[in-house]
């Protein structure tokens, strides 16, 4: 309440469209080390701006679930195309960035790579949640005190959550394991309920076009 | 005013005379003259006397008394307003200030607490870059202004305050006058004022004010106290050869770099391939700013502003990741530069992970060590660096351009082409990116944060608008210093709102649209400040940042009881304003300003902005309680 999103944030926050959006998935996917993926995706900082599991932090937007291919991946990572540093193959390797990749795609609900953290939680998790219990839940638990009542997110507390919210399994381990947010154990909220707020979150539903708000216009 | 001999009396001097002439009737009849002992001090004649010093004496007036002098030294220092809550250990000066100074340069602003006056003086420092005059009133009221002091010395920013306060207990009336009175009377905020003297004499006094303005201005500013003893308020101003005069006041010039540290920076920041700079309290004025985005165009570098230095559309500003690929950092008057390359993560165990580069050359240019004290730890934690100058950037900047233009080869040239067009594409991406992300939650209710900002923005901005405190989102187009707060506070909550009145009063006379998005918790520390923003017809648009909370404690809660595995239900408890909820509409109302809420539809908030911003345009205060998102 004391501050409010600076410009910088905002635009900082903005850019998860960069890993998010833009599925070009024509290019080869190789063969990573997801386990190895989740340790690079630590030591290289990738977790410092964007959270253990992808899911943004304060200075990085949220870039699972990614539906890029790698190659996309690879060229973002090589040659940013927003205000993310470039990470030269110096920095990380074509391979490292492989496992880092399939690292992203184990949280983004599995693509065929071999998965970290991420079946262990699922398997545990409901396959269908209670949008409407999570819609409660929502309010009850005070997660829209960081991230706002439809989810929308806050540039100086917590990234956006939905619509099109990433995995259960990534939710989950961000909720049990997190960077930047409280860690909410079994104990505070179930697998049931994070299965009922992962509904909450998909159900919400698209926003306008900003080209459609004319406070919007450029 | 012409001093009339024949009343105008040293109140001190007349008792300690008539005093010793009752003693003297009293031991032998002899003829008693004011000042000279009639017996030799300690006799044991005198001691009875001395034991019992009443007399029956009556002087009621003079006209020309020592705040009178105050006065004179207080116009030399021009100052335009002063802010007060009223207090009888200034009583003299006051009324020397509203009747022999013409309650003119100084205006008095009549404030309903201690800790408002001291915050729009603050406030008014960040505008206009000098210190507003404050009074206050001995022990109690520099007790409550205490806050504000810290706020102001921890964002450093200059204001002047003239404590009144009787140090001989001779002077003070039975009772109260005794609170309120101290042996040292500024000690208790000394751990966040830069000096402060307490004179004994008007010559004293006048000498003092010049040095404290002085030291106030010099870099790095902060708030300084001089203490005006009640007494020699009181007194008569000396007609004799202790006649006081008031001194020239001369300020002092701002420190620059060394050059032989400005060339060496010059040299790593030319060589580096990713060269960064993170600019903190750097622009002092529209000078300031030229100076910043002419330093950094010459090496086409990222910059990291925060501070609201630079055009924030400027294609250079970037945020924080680019601190990871950079070879040298430039760090302009940051005050966190630790916190600022590196990462704490608030867990169970505290853990720091660097944002930087191992081999990352650090440079810091910065007069804010050049004066830090022990208690309090506004300093932040200790930053190495490979080279430090203790100078300020403002003035620093015109010779460490030229020195970095000096250098550049046309290989660096096309380099920094190179740089220049990859940061200016990905500025205008990241602006298209921030513009598609406004659109979640915009038809929320309570409104989101994105929306009020937005709608705020489109009702002012092709006004001549000033930001009078913190807000501001990616549509905000500042083009101007004078369109942000420059400096900051110790984060003191209750600071915020008379702030916001004291920088609208900056700006009045220059006619702009002062706008403030007004926080909930901070408006209810000390509301009466709204009644002097009305009374003295400040005009100022506060736009209600209501989210019915001590939002940021909200969250620590949370993150405890998380921690704790207690669940995670009663963050609300001690934390959050409802039951009932605050009508800050009705509040404002109260004190004489047009307002209009609690406004839950974000459909009808831009039609309300917009009817506030026609009453503050007839100069009058005017508030929309907006309810919002938590953030």
């Amino acid at each position: 309440m004391k501050t409010f999103p600076t410009n910088r944030r905002s635009l900082l926050s903005a850019s998860c469209i960069v890993l998010l959006a833009v599925g070009l998935a024509n290019a080869q996917t190789p063969a990573g080390n997801a386990q190895n993926g989740k340790k690079l995706f630590n030591d290289k900082t990738c977790s410092m701006c964007h959270g253990m599991s992808g899911e943004g932090a304060g200075s990085g937007p949220q870039i699972v679930p990614t539906s890029l291919s790698f190659m996309d991946f690879l060229a973002q990572l090589r040659t940013p195309i927003d205000k993310m540093p470039a990470f030269p193959d110096a920095s990380v390797s074509n391979a490292e960035a492989g496992d880092i990749y399939a690292y992203l795609k184990s949280l983004s609900g599995g693509s065929g790579a071999a998965s970290a953290a991420a079946p262990q939680v699922a398997a545990a998790v409901p396959p269908e949640g209670n949008a409407q219990n999570g819609a409660k839940i929502f309010v009850a638990y005070g997660c829209f005190e960081c991230h706002g009542r439809m989810a929308q997110g806050a540039a100086a507390t917590g990234p956006r959550l939905g619509p099109h919210p990433i995995s259960i399994a990534g939710m989950m381990k961000e909720l049990r394991h997190p960077n930047e947010m409280p860690p909410y154990s079994e104990k505070t909220v179930t697998d049931a309920e994070i299965a009922d707020i992962h509904a909450f979150l998909a159900s919400l539903p698209d926003p306008p076009k900003p080209d459609s708000i004319p406070l919007l216009s450029k | 005013m012409k001093k009339s001999d024949k009343t105008s009396v040293d109140r001190r001097r007349f008792l300690k005379g008539a005093a010793v002439g009752t003693v003297a009737t009293l031991v032998g009849g002899a003829k008693a003259v004011a000042g000279q002992p009639a017996a030799p001090r300690g006799s044991a004649a005198l001691l009875p006397a001395e034991t019992d010093p009443t007399g029956a004496v009556e002087v009621l007036n003079l006209e020309r008394p020592g705040s009178d002098f105050m006065v004179d030294v207080i116009k030399s220092l021009g100052f335009e307003y002063l802010a007060s809550n009223p207090g009888s250990s200034f009583r003299s000066l006051h009324e020397s200030l509203v009747n022999y100074g013409g309650n003119k340069n100084p205006e008095f602003l009549t404030c309903t607490h201690e800790e408002s006056s001291i915050a729009i003086a603050h406030g008014y420092a960040q505008v206009e870059g000098k210190p507003m005059l404050t009074l206050a009133h001995s022990t109690v009221g520099l007790q409550h202004a205490s806050m504000g002091i810290y706020n102001a010395y921890a964002g450093h920013s200059p204001v002047f305050i003239i404590l009144g306060n009787t140090i001989d207990e001779a002077e003070r009336r039975p009772g109260v006058e005794w609170y309120h009175s101290a042996q040292d009377a500024a000690a208790m905020v000394r751990d966040y004022t830069k000096w402060d003297d307490c004179p004994i004499s008007l010559t004293h006094f006048a000498d003092s004010a010049m040095r404290a303005y002085r030291i106030a201005m010099t870099l790095p500013m902060a708030p300084v106290v001089l203490v005006a003893d009640s007494a020699l308020q009181e007194a008569p101003v000396p007609n004799d050869s202790k006649k006081p005069q008031i001194p020239k006041l001369t300020l002092d010039a701002h420190p620059q770099g060394d050059t032989a540290s400005v060339a060496e920076a010059a040299r790593l920041l030319v060589q580096a391939e990713n060269p960064v700079i993170i600019a903190g309290r750097v622009a002092r004025s529209e000078e300031g700013v030229a100076r910043l985005v002419a330093f950094a165009e010459a090496l086409q570098a990222a910059v990291i502003d925060e501070g609201g230095n630079m055009p924030s559309r400027h294609p250079l500003l970037q945020g924080r990741g680019v601190l990871r690929n950079a070879d040298v950092i430039l760090g302009l008057e940051v005050g966190d530069f630790y916190g600022t390359v590196n990462s704490v993560r608030d867990q169970q165990e505290r853990t720091v992970t660097s944002n930087i580069h191992p081999n990352a050359k650090l440079i810091s240019i910065r007069t804010g060590e050049t004066f830090i004290k022990s208690n309090y730890q506004d300093f932040q934690r200790y930053m190495p660096v490979d080279l430090e100058m203790a100078a300020d950037p403002e003035t620093t900047l015109p010779s460490l351009t030229e020195a970095v233009k000096k250098l550049i080869t046309d290989d660096r040239k096309r380099a920094y082409q190179d740089r220049a067009a990859k940061f200016a594409d990905a500025s205008g991406k990241a602006w298209e990116r921030a513009r598609a992300e406004a659109v979640y939650g915009w038809d929320a209710s309570p409104i989101s944060t994105t929306r009020l900002s937005a709608e705020l923005y489109g009702a002012v901005k092709n006004e001549d608008w000033a930001l009078v405190g913190a807000g501001g989102g990616f549509l905000w187009n500042f083009t101007k210093h004078y369109q942000r707060m420059h400096g900051g506070s110790a984060a003191g909550v209750g600071y915020a709102s008379p702030a916001a009145v004291g920088a609208a009063l900056a700006h009045r006379k220059y006619g702009r649209l002062a706008v403030h998005v007004q926080n909930d918790g901070d408006l209810m520390y000390a509301p009466g400040v709204l009644w002097t923003a009305a009374h003295h017809k400040i005009p100022l648009l506060a736009v209600m940042h209501n989210n019915r909370a001590y939002h940021q404690e909200v969250m620590h809660i949370q993150r405890m009881e998380a921690r704790h595995n207690r669940g995670i239900t009663n963050a609300a408890i001690g934390t959050t304003l409802l039951s009932p909820t605050i009508d800050y509409a009705k509040l404002a109302q109260s004190m004489g300003w047009y307002a209009e809420g609690p406004i839950t539809n974000p459909n009808d908030l831009g039609p309300a902005i917009k009817r506030a911003v026609a009453v503050v345009k007839r100069g009058e205060p005017a508030l929309i309680d907006a309810v919002t998102q938590p953030r």
